[in-house]
């Protein structure tokens, strides 16, 4: 195994075994045995069968896994362009954690003050600290009207202002004039519920279309071949089949892994999912380590407080009483960034005269560019065919280091419909899908098997503390996808372990004590005169790759370069990075 | 001859359903045979347990008339290899 995989980095190329087992699990010898009933030799089989898993096939065009914000508009916008979509999903689509949003999305649509989306493009480039790719935060930021515009006409139900324009409030990090005008109210929101919103306007439009929802679910891993991604095999939960998706276009949108975590905002539900399948499969994730920590989290609840209320005008005071924000951040006070306000609240916390913060939001998941998930060998990026990934699970590069608040529902519905434009753009519905293994997914079954029938010392709830076998039915067997919940926030949590490790600096979400200030290319709190710019391996404002070894559980962190041009120099021209202050 | 129960008639009714739906699939119908096999096995009088049953295999029937779904296979472990 080790051999083929030096060999084919090699040949510049990964090769993924489909039988390479996942990396919590442990080397099994249990051989799974494919074959289709009624098919050649089943009867002789049969008396030696102790286990049986049915699997049906299925074939599409094109599988959306995930049935959030990103993942319903990825798959009505992929049966709008005529592609026989299935869309596989754990929860019920009005259930994903896309309903808990409160704040709003920002768009430059210019309701309530003069505006204009490169002044959103600036904001959003700083709020990432330079660590986001610009030419993906330009697509977003220009594309943010019309998106906004598509919703409405889709039917959600935005505030409005007395012309009956979308009300648009302000939010953390936005300025006019890239960063010269005061505070820009360019947040649309449905008063303090837009993510209900957006995903139930979502829900309600994708009825219209013809698209396959396989609810609850579970989906297991990707079937990769030859490096190709060529679909996934699922669960389903109510009857306890296995079934396999085939398709020429996967596109992961599985949301983040804030269960990783004791204390967070995050659904019970969100456990990194996609992220594992991908990492499963030999591919990178990016930038893990930068996850974001609400200022406005409430310790112990799980809930929290949303940054809506201080762009209404509420403030932070600490115990003093003091409007402690003006002190840190002069220009925007409370509505800085959210990892200058949590920075400026640990501050105040060390120093006596605050509370306890809390996790909110995981940003930089899964590595993409446009939506495609790649490799990146030699100095150069590769496609990964036929594997796409959108909303929180594929935001690495544009939020960077830190995500803005209100840019989130953004990307869900920016970065969804991209997805189905690029595969259309790519392919033709109808396409014949090129051949599988029979017997693909064979070790996600196999390891789903082992789970099943675990019979060790600790439970997988580690509550509860009689010893009793718990329940080994496949049939809505809630304990067996609570472990294989538990095996993908292992993998994200270890990614995310040694990513923070390894990055020897602060930088937007990612603060240290030992390293407090941001290692850029150039020093540029002094004048870039006569400084010699520092190589790769030796400054910080790069992407981090980690991958897990299926064997070891060793995790091993390669590095990209950040894309610092826009799409489009003339329209926008890409902002060089500065020291950033609110 | 007791003549069949609505409930029964219901039942024969899916499974003629489900054997007409599965004739160009491989795969399937050794599979519902086996599953209708077992099934039949349940007391009469266990009306919640047979109708849960039913309205399982509704659902399933309507994958199973999808033009996407294709064949069944199944992943078998054999005993020898169980610990």
């Amino acid at each position: 195994m080790a051999a083929v995989c030096a060999a084919s980095r090699v040949l510049g190329r990964k090769i993924v075994s489909s039988k390479a087992l996942p990396v919590v699990w442990q080397t099994s010898n249990r051989k799974l045995h494919f074959s289709v009933y009624g098919k050649g030799g089943d009867a002789k089989v049969s008396d030696a069968i102790s286990t049986q898993y049915p699997v049906v096939d299925h074939e599409f065009d094109a599988v959306v896994v995930g049935a959030g914000g990103a993942g319903l508009r990825a798959a009505f916008g992929l049966s709008e362009a005529g592609f026989n979509t299935a869309c596989v999903t754990k929860l019920f689509p009005t259930r994903s954690h896309t309903v808990a949003a409160q704040g709003g999305i920002n768009a430059a649509l210019g309701n309530m003050e003069e505006d204009d989306w490169r002044w959103h493009f600036y904001d959003t480039v700083k709020g990432s600290d330079w660590l986001g790719d610009q030419d993906a935060i330009h697509y977003m930021t220009e594309q943010a009207p019309a998106a906004v515009v598509e919703l409405e006409n889709f039917g959600m139900p935005f505030s409005r202002t007395e012309e009956g324009r979308i009300y648009q409030r302000a939010f953390g990090g936005q300025s006019l004039k890239f960063g010269k005008g005061g505070q820009a109210h360019r947040c649309c929101c449905v008063a303090d519920r837009t993510g209900h919103s957006l995903l139930h306007t979502l829900y309600g439009r994708s009825l219209r279309y013809d698209t396959s929802y396989f609810v609850e679910y579970f989906a297991l891993d990707l079937l990769m071949e030859d490096g190709e991604c060529k679909g996934v095999i699922a669960l389903c939960m109510e009857d306890g089949s296995i079934h396999r998706f085939r398709a020429k276009n996967t596109v992961i949108a599985t949301g983040g892994y804030g269960r990783t975590y004791f204390s967070c905002t995050s659904a019970h539900t969100s456990t990194g999912d996609g992220n594992a399948m991908v990492t499963r499969a030999g591919l990178p994730c990016q930038d893990l380590e930068f996850v974001q920590f609400h200022p406005t989290g409430i310790y112990g609840a799980g809930c929290l407080i949303t940054e809506g209320c201080r762009g209404e005008g509420g403030i932070l005071i600490n115990s003093e009483g003091e409007r402690f924000m003006e002190r840190y951040a002069p220009n925007a006070k409370d509505l800085a960034s959210r990892d200058v306000v949590s920075r400026s609240m640990t501050i105040e916390l060390r120093e006596g005269r605050y509370n306890i913060l809390n996790l909110y939001y995981n940003i930089n998941l899964l590595f993409c560019a446009q939506n495609t998930v790649i490799t990146h060998k030699d100095g150069e990026d590769t496609v990964v065919p036929g594997l796409y990934a959108c909303g929180e699970s594929g935001c690495a590069s544009v939020h960077g280091a830190n995500r803005l608040g209100a840019n989130s529902l953004l990307d869900l519905v920016v970065f969804g419909r991209a997805c189905a434009l690029t595969i259309a753009e790519t392919d033709t519905p109808g396409e014949k899908l090129s051949p599988l293994k029979p017997n693909a997914g064979e070790a996600s079954v196999a390891n789903m098997d082992k789970i099943r029938f675990a019979n060790g010392s600790t439970r997988t709830s580690e509550i509860r503390l009689n010893i009793y076998s718990f329940q080994q039915s496949i049939v809505w067997n809630t304990d067996l996808v609570e472990t294989l919940e538990l095996q993908n926030l292992m993998l994200n949590g270890v990614q995310t372990i040694v990513s923070a490790e390894a990055r020897t600096e602060s930088r937007g979400a990612h603060a240290r004590e030992d390293f407090k200030d941001r290692v850029d290319e150039y020093d540029y709190s002094k004048s870039l005169q006569g400084q010699v710019k520092k190589p790769f391996e030796q400054h910080w404002r790069k992407h981090t790759l980690s991958y897990v070894d299926p064997k070891t559980g060793k995790v091993t962190l390669e590095y990209r370069p950040v894309i610092d041009n826009s799409l489009n120099a003339e329209e926008c021209a890409a902002i060089p990075p500065a020291i950033r202050s609110y | 001859m007791a003549r069949h129960s609505k409930l029964q008639k219901q039942v024969l009714s899916l499974y003629r359903q489900f054997l007409r739906a599965a004739q160009d699939k491989p795969g399937f119908i050794p599979r519902i045979r086996d599953e209708f096999r077992v099934s039949a096995a349940i007391k009469k009088t266990d009306v919640m347990h047979i109708e849960y049953l039913y309205r399982r295999g509704q659902r399933q029937l309507e994958l199973l008339k999808d033009v996407n779904t294709k064949q069944l296979g199944s992943f078998s472990k054999s005993k020898e290899d169980s610990s």
